[in-house]
C-alpha cells in the first residue's frame, strides 16, 4: 500500500493527524486517542484493504463533528494515493455492529464529496471462529472512476447473495 | 466463485486481523498514559525523606 501523506491529510482535517509509520492517529478534544489502518485483504480478485479505525475509550462520541471529518480526510488521503477497493466491516464488541454500521454510513452519507464514491453496505449471516451464528455489517467502498467498478459490484453482489441465501 | 467456506474463512481472518490491531492499540494507549502518570508524578518520587 502506497503510505499516506500526514501533511495533506491535515490540509483540511479538523483533528491533527499524526503517523508512526504505519497507523494514523489523531486525539480529540475531549482527549480521547484514535488510531485509523489499513490492512491489507487477502480476496483473491481485487487490491483492496480493510480500514480499521478504533479509540481508547471504545465509546463513540456522538457529539464531536471533528471526529468523522478528520476520518473522511484520511480515507480521502487513502483513495488519493491507492485507487483500490476499501472495506469496512463494523466491531462485533457488545453486539453493537449494527448501531456501528449505521454511525459510518451517516458519516459518509453526509460526506460532502460523496459522489466520488459508491458504497455498498452488506449484512453478512456469519459464524465466527468458535462456529456462533453471527452477523457482520460490511461495507465496500469504490471510486466512481474505477475502471473496474461494475465488475467489482457485480462480484461481492453474487458472493454476498450466494452466502446469505445457503440453507444448511 | 469462492465457496461459503471459503468466504467464512475470509470474515473471519478479517475480524480476527481487525480485533487484534485494535488490542493493541488499546495496550499501546494504556501504555503511553501509564507513562505519562508516572512522569507527571515524578516530582514526588524526587522528593527527599528526612
Amino acid at each position: 500500500m502506497n503510505a499516506l501523506d500526514a501533511n495533506r491529510i491535515n490540509v483540511n482535517s479538523p483533528y491533527k493527524v499524526w503517523t508512526d509509520g504505519e497507523v494514523m492517529h489523531f486525539t480529540t478534544d475531549n482527549d480521547i486517542n484514535y488510531a485509523v489502518d489499513f490492512d491489507y485483504d487477502s480476496n483473491p480478485y481485487f487490491t483492496a484493504y480493510w480500514l480499521n479505525l478504533t479509540n481508547e475509550s471504545g465509546k463513540p462520541s456522538p457529539g464531536d463533528a471533528k471526529i468523522p471529518r478528520t476520518v473522511i480526510c484520511i480515507i480521502e488521503e487513502f483513495f488519493r494515493v491507492n485507487p483500490d477497493i476499501m472495506l469496512y466491516m463494523c466491531s462485533t464488541a457488545k453486539g453493537q455492529q449494527a448501531q456501528r454500521a449505521r454511525l459510518f454510513l451517516r458519516w459518509f452519507n453526509g460526506y460532502e464529496q460523496q459522489q466520488k464514491y459508491v458504497i455498498k453496505a452488506y449484512d453478512v449471516k456469519s459464524t465466527d471462529a468458535e462456529g456462533k451464528p453471527t452477523k457482520d455489517y460490511v461495507a465496500l467502498i469504490i471510486q466512481r472512476t474505477n475502471p473496474q467498478l461494475d465488475e467489482i459490484i457485480a462480484r461481492f453482489d453474487s458472493e454476498i447473495a450466494m452466502f446469505n441465501d445457503f440453507k444448511p | 466463485m469462492r465457496s461459503r467456506e471459503e468466504i467464512i474463512a475470509w470474515f473471519n481472518a478479517a475480524r480476527e486481523r481487525k480485533e487484534a490491531w485494535a488490542r493493541r492499540m488499546k495496550a499501546q494507549w494504556a501504555e503511553e498514559r501509564r507513562q505519562q502518570k508516572e512522569a507527571a508524578d515524578k516530582h514526588y518520587y524526587d522528593l527527599e525523606w528526612e
